[in-house]
Parts: C-alpha cells; structure tokens; sequence
C-alpha cells in the first residue's frame, strides 16, 4: 500500500504543479464567466438595420392598423432611455439618439399593389431574393369572413431563422382580427379584455405538516433549485472526468512509450501502479473539486442562496465524484495501456466518451422528470450511474429512498468491476507492443489467467 | 557454498506459437558479473522480466535472491532497462527520491543516497534540473543512480553504457565494478562483446530461445579451440581470395581475422608468396567472432533451413 500512497503522492504532486493544473483551473471560471460576460457584451449589439416588409392586403383591411402599429414600434418600442454620460460613451452611431439608444431594427412597411396580372407571391419574391426585401405578407379576405382558406395569412421570406418580424406581425393581425370580432358582436372591447385577463399560474413546494402540529408553508419553486443546482453539478462533475480520465489516459500511454512503464513495473504490480495512478488523479480532481465548491459556497451565502443547496449536495457530489473518477479512470487508464500510439488510443476512445456523454445527452429529460422511467433506467446503465443520480438527487424532489442505498451500491459494484477488468488490462498492455488490440482481444485479456 | 543469486530451472515461455525462451536453466552465482549476450529477439528480455516477476514463464522455475515465484525479493533488485525511462517533466532529485521510495525506501533515505550517487557520479549541481534539460549521457547516468539507489542485491543492467563518451563510460564501469567488490550480483546484458569479454567473470548467449553458451569466458573460449589467425599484410583482405581452408574471413580494417582450417605453416607460405606480411598471430576467437559464428547471418540462414553442417557444429561444439 505505501507503494500505491507513492505513486499517488508523485502523480499528485507533478499534477498540481504543473502548469496545465493552473491552466485547467481557471478554464470553468472562464468558460462560465466569459460566457456569461459574452453574452452581456453581446445582449445589445444586434443587427439595427432596417428589415422591409411588403404587405399585400388587398381587401385593404389590415394596410392601416400595420402601418400604425409599425411606426408606433418604430418611435418607441425599440429604444431604451440613456443618461447623456452613456450616450457619449457609446460606441455606434446608429441607433443612438440623444437621451436614447436603439435595442431593436426598424420595421418598415410597403404596401404592395400588383399591376396587370402579375403574381404577388412570385414578384415579391424576387425581390426577396434580391435583397430588396427581409420577406411579405399576403393577407387574405378570409381572414375575417371566417371562411376556409388554405393561407388566410401567410409570411414568406429566405431568412426564417429572424422570427421578430413574423410574431410582430402576427401579434398585430390578431389584436385587430380579435378586435374587430368584438366589434362584429356588439362587445365592449375593454370588458371583454378585463373577463378575459389571464391569471398567472406560480409553481410552489410542498407544505409540511410536523407531529407537534406545526405547519411549515411550502416555499416558492426557485429555477436555481430546479434547474441551476442539478445542471451545474452534473456539469462540474462531467468537467472533472473529462480533465481527469483522458489525462490519465494520455499519461499511461507516454509512460509506456517512454518506457517508463517498465522501470515502474519491476518495482510494483501493474494493478499498484494503476491504482497509484488512479489514486493521483482523485486527489487532483479531489482539489480541484474543493476549490470550486468552496466558490459555490461562497457564492450561494453571498446571494442568499445557501438554503438552496444542503450540506448534504456536497457530501453526495463527492461521492459520485469519487465513484466516477475511479470508474472512467480505470477505463482510460486501461485504454492507454493496451494501446502503443496516440492515434490508436484515440480511437478506442470514443465509446469510452460516449459513456461519459450519455448523461449529458439525456440532462433535459431527466431534469424534466427525475423520477420517470428513463431517468431510473439509466441509472441503473452502469458507468452512467454517478452523474445521473447525482442529477436526479438535486433535482427535486429527489428519488425515492431505497435508491439512497442501491445507486450507490451500483456504483460501488460497477467501479469493482471496472477496477479488476482494467487491471487485467492493464497487466497485460502496458508491456505490450505493436498494433491496438481490438476490443475482442482486451476481454481476452481481461479473461486471461 | 551460498545460494545462487538467480536460478533457473528449465524455464519456458511462450507468446502464442512463438516460443521466446525454451528450457532454460540458469544458475547466476551470488557476487558474481554475469553477462547476457544474444542478438534482438533472442530471448534476453523475456528471460530478464521473468527475473523480475513481471512475466510468469508457462512451466519451470524462477528463483531469486532466494524466493520462488514471488516478487518479495523484487526491493532487491535494481533493473535498468535497455530503453531509458525518465520523467522528462520531473527534477532529478524528485525522480530519484520516486523511484527509490518505489523501492521501498523511506523518502529522506532516498534523497540523502540520491545526493550521495550524484556526487559520485559529479551531477550534484544538476539535482534541481529537470530531466529533460540534461545531455543523453547525463540521463543514463540518473537512470543508473534510480536503479542503484535503493542499494539493491541484484543488479540487472541492460546495455548500461550505450551512449556513452569514453570519460563516462568509464565512470560508470567503475562505479559498477565496485558494486560487484561490494557483494552486489550484476546481470549485464550486452550486445557489446568487448565489454562482456572485459567484465565479466561468465556469460550465457542465449539465441532463438535456446541456451547456447554458458560459462567463463576462459571456458567458452576453449571451446571454440585456437582456429583463428589474426593478420595483416600489404595487400590486406584481397591477400586471401581464392586461398583453400578458408572459412570466414572478418576484414577489421587494418587487419584480418581469420578462421583457417589446416595447417597455419602452409597459409603463412601461401601468404609470403602473395604480399608482405607484417603480422601473423594464431589466436583464440574473441566472444565477438563466436557470437557472429552462432548469431550472424550464415547461421540464421542455416537456422532457417533448418540443418547446416557449420551451424550444427557450432551448436554442438558449445553444447558438447
């Protein structure tokens, strides 16, 4: 065992002082905070050039009520009140006024009027197409007579991924529509809004009801319970195995085209080297994995969030943690064994990623409903197991009491098994030489004597 | 009379229909310097992991430093591989400290012998460097202190001076020297033949799998009988074509070493009456030559063809 300690405390060591420790360090921060700020910068610099909209409208209904309600949105529905010092500090001109700065493009509408028997749609295509035009609406007689038609009201346009204009244009057309059937039926408009007011719907907790007679009231549903907790603490613990396994990986691999591997194991087994190892990147990932926490810690006490988050989530997190770093680091590490090149190890990589993967893959369904049949199903897929009850406990209302005991039972047998299986591997690979054996070939050394 | 250091006892192993080291039987006496010589792919490296515990042999027995089939003697015994393997990214004193603590050392043991062998070996003021920034010769160096280090009973050095200047060289035999005065059993395996002919007191060639020399250098010198001719004439190696009783002439250059089957008298007359002749020396054949005789080429092909009357002689006289 202090062999194993040996190797654990060497890896460890040159892990952490190296300069892809403090590098991986800061990446999270990074990738979240720079996402974050990314977006921030990016919230308001949106593309302000004007976007025209042709409207046929031959019945002549609708031409008025767009036209005013385009050159309402256009003087006040796309602007946002600076203070004079703002102004001056910005940096575009357009869309800046004083006392003002545009958030949103211009609508500008055409009336379209065909001449002779030329086809609407096919005209103002082509000036679609020529970039005269961001799309046209063609509105049809129907759309008050209550009157089948195939398109009563129809947008067309080469750019749908740009939906502001549509659900704008949609949005007034149906106030309207709606309007004038009120005023079809002899209904006052205003009564009929305030009947039809809808009421908003709030989510809460459960109430609880103590032996001594005491009533706790259920607390509002919060999305940094539901959805921020879960995700981000799946999302940690998929960014610790993914800077722990492969490293690992690549490790074994340079030691063994190093040669290093041989003067290892003359010392100590291949199973105490690969256990040493294993142990090294716990405890790497182990640190890092305090330091973040402490950050959210931090961070959730200094934004009056801390309740959301029990001891327990953290105590839990380490666990899987641990179990999950053993399980895909024995599997990586054993891949680097077996194989003699980089090249090789990379393609007996990817269905070991697709087993990191998988919860990634299945996180909505998941969060959505943490106690459904694809959520306990899949936590019971072995290597899966860690990340996914890890989801399903932080997401309320967590699962039900009996898998406290078998998921981590899972767990614990999984990284059992992974261990001997990677071990034989290991044994047998890391003096092996020549082309990657197939995966045929690692279970028969995973079954040799 | 001690136990040996290692023995042997009919050992085999195979890798699938290839059979790497075939009914070996060993014995390397404690304190002695035992070479192993053999071509690439003989059998050396399998023998010498067997040693180590790192491969189990399909039958037979391995026993060393006293223990059968267990790696319980494994702290005792230092092993450099032929192929260097260093952390590039690592100080030297931090690797040795590793690599001695890997043997069972305690970490400040390991340190104060790693700055003892630095000393010795003049790296001292390279202690802090990292591995990556030292010379080749300067890492085979470190490589032989991590394997010395923990102050083992049995030493197993492959190709230990490969790489070397002549000055370091000479370190390092030096330092191996008087670890073998010291008591230390020393397996070296060498494909240098002057170096195993120079150091050490026996050797075994193993070829093929097969064992197919072991003893003294003395020993196996007589075996092979004085049927060499060490000479150097005007018109060097041309000298001797066409000559009868010639079996293998190797050209060195300034000389000739010749294997001659006949009366020596008759080829010095034959020779005087073609060119000059400055030297003629009947001389035993060095391990060099009997290597080549046993591992080169014309017995490779008679290997492959599976019966050579030269080869089955050769095979017959070291076995006999």
């Amino acid at each position: 065992m202090n062999k194993v300690l040996a190797i654990a405390r060497a890896e460890f060591v040159q892990a952490v002082m190296s300069k892809a420790f403090i590098i991986g360090l800061f990446i999270m921060p990074l990738f979240m905070g720079g996402g974050i700020a990314f977006q921030k910068a990016m919230e308001n610099r949106v593309d302000l050039t004007p976007r025209k909209l042709a409207v046929y409208d031959p019945a002549g209904e609708l031409w008025e009520t767009l036209e005013a309600a385009a050159k309402a949105r256009n003087e006040f529905g796309i602007w946002e009140p600076v203070d004079e010092e703002s102004a001056a500090e910005g940096d575009a001109d357009i869309g800046s006024e004083p006392g003002r700065k545009q958030l949103r493009p211009e609508f500008v509408l055409e009336r379209f009027t065909p001449t002779g028997d030329e086809r609407p749609d096919v005209v103002l295509s082509d000036r679609v197409r020529d970039n005269d035009l961001q799309g046209f609406a063609l509105l049809d007689p129907s759309i008050f007579s209550g009157e089948e038609s195939e398109r009563p009201f129809a947008y067309h346009t080469d750019e749908p991924t740009f939906t502001e204009l549509p659900k704008w244009l949609e949005k007034v057309v149906n106030q309207e529509v709606r309007s004038r059937r009120f005023r079809d039926a002899n209904m006052d408009q205003e009564l009929a809004a305030a009947l039809s007011k809808e009421v908003t719907l709030t989510t809460w907790g459960l109430t609880e009801a103590a032996d001594d007679g005491t009533i706790k009231d259920a607390e509002k549903e919060n999305d940094v319970q539901t959805f921020l907790i879960p995700f981000g603490s799946l999302m940690l613990l998929f960014m610790l195995v993914m800077t722990t396994a492969p490293q690992l990986m690549n490790q074994v691999l340079e030691e063994k085209m190093q040669r290093i591997s041989e003067v290892l194991v003359s010392s100590v087994t291949p199973f105490q080297l690969m256990l040493g190892k294993l142990l090294g990147s716990v405890a790497v990932s182990s640190t890092l994995a305090a330091i973040y926490l402490g950050g959210v810690a931090f961070s959730a006490h200094h934004f009056g969030v801390s309740h959301f988050i029990p001891l327990s989530a953290y105590g839990w997190f380490i666990l899987m943690m641990v179990f999950a770093l053993l399980m895909y680091g024995s599997l990586f590490g054993a891949l680097g064994s077996a194989c003699s090149e980089l090249r090789d190890a990379q393609s007996l990589m990817a269905p070991a990623m697709i087993m990191i993967m998988i919860p990634i893959f299945a996180v909505t369904s998941i969060i959505e409903s943490p106690n459904g049949s694809l959520a306990t199903a899949l936590t019971y897929f072995p290597t899966a197991t860690p990340m996914i009850f890890l989801l399903r406990l932080l997401a309320p209302p967590g699962p039900p009491a009996w898998e406290l005991l078998t998921a981590p039972l899972m767990c614990l047998a999984t990284t059992v098994v992974l261990l001997w299986a990677s071990g034989k591997i290991f044994r047998v690979g890391v003096l092996s030489q020549g082309q990657a054996p197939t995966f045929g070939k690692l279970l028969g050394w995973v079954f040799s004597k | 009379m001690s136990l040996p250091a290692i023995q042997l006892s009919n050992v085999t192993k195979t890798f699938g229909s290839h059979t790497a080291v075939r009914d070996l039987s060993l014995d390397v006496p404690t304190g002695s310097l035992y070479g192993f010589i053999g071509p690439n792919g003989s059998g050396k490296t399998t023998t010498i992991r067997m040693i180590l515990h790192i491969l189990a042999p399909d039958s037979g027995e391995v026993q060393v430093l006293g223990k059968s089939g267990t790696r319980a003697s494994n702290d005792r015994i230092g092993y450099l591989p032929e192929e260097r393997g260093l952390y590039k990214k690592m100080t030297v004193a931090r690797l040795l400290a590793y690599y001695g603590s890997l043997k069972g050392m305690r970490l400040k043991g390991a340190q104060s012998e790693a700055d003892r062998w630095l000393e010795r070996l003049g790296l001292t003021e390279w202690r802090k460097a990292k591995v990556e920034a030292l010379s080749k010769g300067m890492s085979q160096k470190i490589q032989f202190i991590s394997t010395v280090i923990a102050k083992p009973a049995l030493l197993i050095l492959d190709e230990p001076f490969s790489g070397l200047d002549p000055v370091n060289l000479e370190v390092m035999r030096t330092a191996i020297l008087e670890l073998v005065a010291e008591g230390t059993t020393v397996v070296l395996s060498t494909h240098d033949m002057t170096v195993a002919e120079q150091l050490c007191d026996n050797v075994i060639m193993i070829f093929n799998g097969d064992k197919v020399l072991d003893g003294s250098i003395s020993e196996v010198n007589a075996q092979y009988g004085q049927d060499t001719i060490r000479l150097r004439t005007d018109a060097g190696a041309r000298a001797l074509e066409g000559l009868s009783g010639i079996e293998h002439v190797a050209d060195m250059g300034t000389f000739q070493e010749v294997r001659y089957r006949g009366d020596s008298q008759r080829l010095l007359q034959e020779l005087a009456g073609r060119t000059s002749v400055r030297l003629f020396e009947e001389t035993r054949p060095t391990l060099h030559d009997i290597f080549i005789r046993i591992a080169g080429p014309d017995a490779k092909a008679a290997t492959q063809a599976e019966a050579s009357p030269a080869f089955t002689g050769a095979r017959q006289g070291v076995e006999a």
